[in-house]
C-alpha cells in the first residue's frame, strides 16, 4: 500500500515541530535541520509507492529523516548506525538550558537516543520500539533510567554553583 | 510538579523550532508535478481562495512549470456549495459498476476506474483508518507541466462525479481519489488526489450553444484567437477551451486577469458549470497558461509558464 501525498503532507503539517526536534538534536544546527525536514518529506513523497505499510507512516519518514541526517553528518563515509549518530549528535547550543544540554551530552548513547525520540521528536513508545527494533517495556525502562539520570546529574551541577 | 513531569517540561522546551513548516518547498525539493492530493495548499492561501469566492472555488496558483491545484474544504468544516441549485442529478446508474462504466464512457481520456478500501495512516502517525479510494487511471503525454493539466482535471471530474452518483444511489461514496497517468509508452506514474468537502447533488448549468457562442464573443473581444469550445458531458456539461494569444506570455496573463479570468470568459461563475478546461498557447502554439475548475470535487489547477512572470499567489483574478 503506497502512501498518499495526502497523507504525506497531513503528516508534514502536524509533525513539522516533532521532525525539526528531533533532527535539531542530531544534526546540532537549526538550519541544518531543517533542510534536513524538508529534504526527507521530499523523499518521502518521490518515494512514497515504496511505504508498503508496515508500521506507521511516521515511522516511516523518521526512517528517512534519519538517512538523510546521517548523509549530512557521513559526508560520503559508509553510514554510521543510528545508535553512532546519536552517540555523535553535537546537539545545539542552547542558550535556554545549558546545563541541560551538558547532562544530555553525559547520558549514555542508548539513553540519549530514546530521549531524542521521545522529547525532541516526540515519537509515541510504540513508534521509538518500531523504529529501534525494542519492546515499549524497554522503551519506558530506558526512558525511566534517562531521567533518573539527567535529574540527578543536574542536581549535581546546579548545587555546585 | 514532581521530579519527573519537571525533567520531561525541561526536555520538551530544550528544542525551540523557530521557523514554520514550508510545503511549498517540500513539494519543490520533490521535484516533480504534485496535483490533486499533494495539493500545495497554505493556509493563507485557502483563506485568501475562500474569501475572494465565497461561494465560488477554487483559484489555483501555479509557479513556473509546476502545476498547482487545491481542494476547498470550508473552515467550519461544512460541506461547500458551488452550483446555482441542488436537487436529483442526472442518474449514473444503480450500482457501482454501471456508475464506474458510465463515468469511464463519458470521461475521455479515462481509462480504468477502481474503488478500494486503503488503510490510510492517521495524521498522528498512530494507527489506521480505513478509506474508500477511487484509482483512477488517465492517459496523458507526460507526467509533469502543462502536459499532466488534462488529466488532472478529469480526476477531479471523475471524483466529483462518483461523489455525487454514488451518493444519489446510496452506495458509500469514496472519500478520495487517487490518480495514476498512463504515458504514452505505457509508463505509468502514481500522482495522487483529493476531494473537497462538497455538497453532493449540486446541479451545473448546461452548455448551451448559446453559451458556446458567448465565449467565443468574449474570447475574440479579450484579443484571442484560434478559440475552439467543446463539451462532454459527465453529470452535468463539461467545457474545454482553448486558444492563442498573440500577446507577449506576460502582457497575456495580465489581460487575462484583468478581464475577471474564467468568469470573463465565460460570462458568467465558473462555479456555474461542471468544469471547465482553459488552455491559452502562444503564437507557436505551446501553453502559457491553464485553468481549470471542477467544483463537483471541490478541485481546480492553475498552471502558468515562467514566461507569464506569475509567481506564487500574485493571481489574483477579481471574480464578479
Amino acid at each position: 500500500m503506497a502512501a498518499s501525498a495526502e497523507s504525506i503532507e497531513e503528516l508534514y503539517r502536524s509533525r513539522y515541530a516533532s521532525f525539526r526536534g528531533g533532527m535539531t538534536a542530531i544534526t546540532g544546527s537549526h538550519e541544518t535541520a531543517r533542510d534536513v525536514v524538508q529534504e526527507a518529506f521530499a523523499q518521502a513523497l518521490r518515494d512514497r509507492e515504496q511505504y508498503r505499510g508496515e508500521g506507521s507512516l511516521a515511522a516511516w519518514v523518521w526512517r528517512i529523516a534519519f538517512r538523510v541526517a546521517l548523509r549530512s553528518r557521513s559526508k560520503g563515509r559508509s553510514e554510521p548506525t543510528l545508535n553512532e549518530v546519536i552517540e555523535a549528535a553535537p546537539l545545539p547550543a542552547s542558550e535556554r538550558d545549558p546545563l541541560l544540554a551538558e547532562a544530555l551530552k553525559r547520558l549514555p548513547p542508548q539513553r540519549r537516543l530514546i530521549v531524542f525520540l521521545r522529547y525532541f521528536a516526540d515519537l509515541s513508545y510504540t513508534e521509538i520500539a518500531s523504529l529501534c527494533e525494542i519492546s515499549e517495556g524497554t522503551v519506558a525502562a530506558t526512558l525511566a533510567h534517562a531521567r533518573a539520570d539527567l535529574l540527578q546529574d543536574l542536581e549535581r551541577e546546579e548545587a555546585s554553583r | 510538579m514532581s521530579d519527573t513531569q519537571m525533567i520531561e517540561e525541561r526536555l520538551r522546551n530544550f528544542l525551540a523550532v523557530p521557523d514554520e513548516p514550508d510545503w511549498q518547498d517540500v513539494l519543490y525539493r520533490a521535484g516533480k508535478t504534485l496535483t490533486s492530493a499533494a495539493r500545495p495548499r497554505s493556509e493563507r492561501r485557502r483563506s485568501r481562495r475562500l474569501l475572494i469566492v465565497a461561494a465560488a472555488t477554487l483559484l489555483l496558483l501555479g509557479v513556473g512549470s509546476a502545476i498547482a491545484a487545491v481542494t476547498i474544504t470550508r473552515g467550519d468544516g461544512s460541506p461547500v456549495q458551488f452550483a446555482p441549485t441542488t436537487g436529483t442529478t442526472p442518474s449514473l446508474g444503480s450500482d457501482a459498476a454501471s456508475i464506474i462504466a458510465t463515468i469511464e464512457a463519458r470521461v475521455p481520456d479515462v481509462l480504468s476506474i477502481r474503488i478500494t478500501k486503503d488503510a490510510i495512516s492517521n495524521a498522528s502517525g498512530k494507527g489506521t483508518t480505513d478509506y474508500r479510494i477511487a484509482h483512477v487511471a488517465i492517459a496523458a503525454p507526460a507526467d509533469h507541466g502543462p502536459e499532466i493539466a488534462r488529466a488532472s482535471w478529469e480526476s477531479d471530474l471523475v471524483g466529483g462525479a462518483l461523489f455525487t452518483a454514488f451518493t444519489q444511489a446510496h452506495l458509500a461514496p469514496p472519500s478520495g481519489v487517487d490518480l495514476t497517468v498512463v504515458m504514452p509508452d505505457g509508463t505509468r506514474d502514481h500522482v495522487g488526489g483529493g476531494l473537497g468537502k462538497v455538497v453532493p447533488n449540486q446541479i451545473f448549468d448546461p452548455i448551451t450553444p448559446e453559451i458556446q457562442a458567448r465565449i467565443q464573443q468574449n474570447a475574440t473581444a479579450e484579443g484571442l484567437t484560434n478559440v475552439r469550445v467543446s463539451t462532454f458531458e459527465v453529470v452535468n456539461d463539461a467545457i474545454e477551451i482553448r486558444a492563442t494569444t498573440m500577446a507577449a506570455p506576460a502582457a497575456a496573463a495580465s489581460s487575462f486577469s484583468k478581464a475577471h479570468g474564467l468568469d470573463g470568459l465565460l460570462g458568467k461563475s465558473e462555479n456555474d458549470f461542471e468544469g471547465v478546461y482553459f488552455q491559452l498557447d502562444d503564437a507557436k502554439g505551446n501553453p502559457i497558461l491553464i485553468q481549470t475548475t471542477a467544483p463537483r470535487a471541490g478541485a481546480g489547477g492553475y498552471w502558468a509558464a515562467p514566461s507569464t512572470g506569475i509567481q506564487g499567489d500574485r493571481l489574483d483574478v477579481p471574480h464578479h
